[in-house]
């Protein structure tokens, strides 16, 4: 029994360790590292210089004082750091205190060895290209289509400018063949004899211009006090396409407010290093913006630490209703089960915050008009009520305004 | 008479230009009574010039609980984390409607890094640019504790961090009662006691201490 023991101590101590040494660059073992590392270690390490909860991992093996060390480490760090060694305790102290996982027991020696093998040699980082390919793609998305717009009036402009040029130019040739077969000129028009000739035309360019003019007069006065498409430029470049759409954050986990109270609310900083603390380059600016938000809260990326002066971010409010009227996003989200689409579009395909629609009474009593309330029923609390509104509406679907919901007092007093 | 319909042609196309040309967007356009729009009370996440720090949210007076708040009585440390785990209770019984409701958030708040099932393959994981992929629950975590749960959402752990201000403390036991199913507990078969118990391995010592 004894013997088997120690034949099995000999085997892990010495032989085992050779093995290993010979099959070091085996694309065997670095996959079976590879398992053990992405199980075990990733949620804390990469293998790359970037720090998470814990160090990391390029050159590690450089870095620690003995390969039996660093086995020591995986195995019982707390223990080591208990015992007093100083590299031990330095890391400790440098990691904020946060102890590793005791491995002793759940790894095998042999996985020890493999991910130590895997983690000196690492595969090339695959997500670089990518970044650099995304990136390209969807840089210059927003400016391309006002620039577009903006090419189209002035081909329309060149193009009109180019008419009346050729037109003038073509009278002068007309007249120099005139004058020079001996025929008199043609004749020059002031704009009154030319109205007088063409009533038609003046006439039809009274009508177009009468209704031209109404159209625009009316679409400039019912756009007074109508937000849409304000899209105000945010002191972070913030996409709401990555994050909801790519990333898919539901919109109420950073605006946690909308089930809760009467505003969505912009998260707090805080909210956004929950991802962040990991998440230090970006899709589309890299480093550039998450780093506003670095300054913002005060951390310092290297150390890991909140240990800078805070200051809030300034976003810039973009949808507001007037103040003599009440608008609650709980009662909208919780009891009228209503989705954030609806209101404020496709946001996961759009980048940045603008006001989708022109949120105007109007808009509000037709939605109210339109929707049927769900959940009826569901509330014993409004059993009677519910059952006189079914009776009163027979075979009706009961919309918002069939229960008060058009009522001036509910939402002007 | 050229000359004029020339200029008169550049006006009206230039009007056209302005008018239908892309529209300002870092402007909200007209008001009409722009004082009834703005408030002079403060409004929410709004700048004020009273406090140093120009922000009108504030947190409570030093001192002070909010109505139906309960303070958290376990530390930011490794004991506390260890006592959580040990007598940390979740008050709320695991019915039909609490796992719907945890679910619920679970999906909101929870399922883009630890994955629909629980497995740490959110969609922010997969997509390869968040590095550190959370522990299964059905793994590496299957025998995590309720109080444990609790102490990581009110603090955070790891890359992970607080969630207390996004979820109150009934919506974090809702959650953790459905994070508890993907641990594979069978609530139908156990009352709240048995399942506590059973996590903690603490039956008979919660009689005791009554």
């Amino acid at each position: 029994m004894i013997s088997t023991h120690s034949l099995h101590r000999i085997l892990l101590k010495k032989i085992l360790p050779s093995i290993f040494v010979f099959f070091l660059s085996s694309a065997a073992i670095a996959a079976d590292g590879k398992k053990v590392f992405d199980q075990n270690c990733k949620t804390c390490h990469t293998l790359t210089d970037q720090t998470l909860t814990g160090p990391g991992l390029a050159g590690v093996t450089d870095r620690v004082p003995s390969d039996q060390w660093m086995k020591d480490w995986i195995k019982n760090s707390s223990a080591m750091v208990k015992a007093g060694d100083p590299y031990a305790v330095k890391v400790f102290n440098q990691f904020n205190k946060s102890a590793m996982t005791v491995f002793d027991g759940v790894l095998s020696e042999e996985e020890i060895d493999a991910v130590i093998a895997y983690i000196k040699n690492p595969p090339p980082d695959p997500s670089k290209k990518t970044e650099t390919v995304s990136a390209g793609d969807e840089g210059g998305e927003a400016p391309k289509s006002s620039a577009s717009k903006y090419y189209l009036w002035f081909t329309i402009f060149v193009l009109a400018v180019l008419v009346f040029s050729l037109r003038s130019t073509k009278r002068n040739l007309q007249n120099a063949v005139h004058r020079k077969k001996g025929l008199a000129p043609l004749p020059e028009y002031t704009i009154k004899e030319w109205m007088q000739h063409n009533k038609r035309t003046v006439a039809l360019i009274c009508i177009v211009l009468f209704f031209a003019g109404s159209k625009w007069g009316w679409d400039s006065l019912m756009a007074i006090g109508v937000y849409k498409d304000y899209q105000p430029s945010q002191p972070i470049e913030f996409s709401h396409k990555v994050h909801a759409g790519d990333m898919g954050i539901n919109c109420e986990y950073c605006h946690s407010g909308a089930s809760k109270s009467k505003v969505a609310g912009v998260p707090s900083a805080n909210v956004c290093m929950n991802c962040h603390k990991a998440v230090s380059s970006g899709t589309m600016t890299g480093e550039k913006e998450i780093a506003k938000i670095y300054a913002a809260v005060g951390y310092n990326p290297k150390t890991q630490q909140y240990d800078q002066p805070s200051k809030p971010i300034e976003w810039v409010r973009v949808h507001t209703l007037p103040d003599f009227v009440f608008f609650s996003h709980q009662q909208h989200v919780v009891v009228g089960k209503q989705d954030c689409k609806n209101c404020h579009g496709d946001m996961e395909k759009k980048g940045v915050a603008h006001q989708e629609n022109i949120l105007t009474m109007g808009w509000c009593i037709d939605c109210h008009r339109k929707t049927a309330v769900p959940g009826m029923g569901e509330n014993p609390y409004y059993e009677e009520l519910h059952k006189k509104l079914a009776e009163m509406y027979k075979g009706q679907a009961i919309t918002v305004d069939k229960m008060g919901g058009i009522e001036c007092g509910k939402c002007h007093y | 008479m050229k000359k004029i319909i020339r200029i008169a042609s550049f006006f009206v196309l230039t009007g056209v230009m302005v008018a239908c040309g892309p529209k300002d967007k870092n402007s909200p356009g007209m008001e009409f009574m722009p004082d009834m729009y703005r408030s002079t009370s403060y409004e929410t996440n709004g700048k004020t010039n009273v406090f140093a720090d120009s922000m009108v949210n504030r947190l409570p007076a030093s001192g002070t609980i909010a109505r139906g708040y309960m303070p958290y009585p376990y530390a930011n440390d490794s004991l506390g984390y260890e006592n959580a785990g040990h007598y940390l209770k979740n008050p709320i019984a695991p019915t039909a409607e609490v796992i719907e409701k945890g679910k619920e958030l679970y999906g909101k708040f929870c399922v883009h890094c630890h994955g629909s099932g629980g497995q740490g393959d959110g969609k922010m994981v997969e997509s390869g640019k968040y590095p550190a992929p959370p522990p299964s629950y059905s793994g590496a975590l299957k025998n995590l504790p309720e109080g444990k749960m609790m102490h990581t959402l009110m603090y955070g752990k790891g890359m992970m961090g607080s969630h207390a201000g996004q979820l109150n403390a009934e919506e974090r036991w809702k959650v953790i009662r459905y994070i508890q199913t993907l641990q594979g507990v069978n609530f139908q078969t156990m009352n709240a006691d048995s399942v506590f118990n059973a996590r903690t391995g603490l039956a008979g010592k919660t009689e005791k201490k009554k």
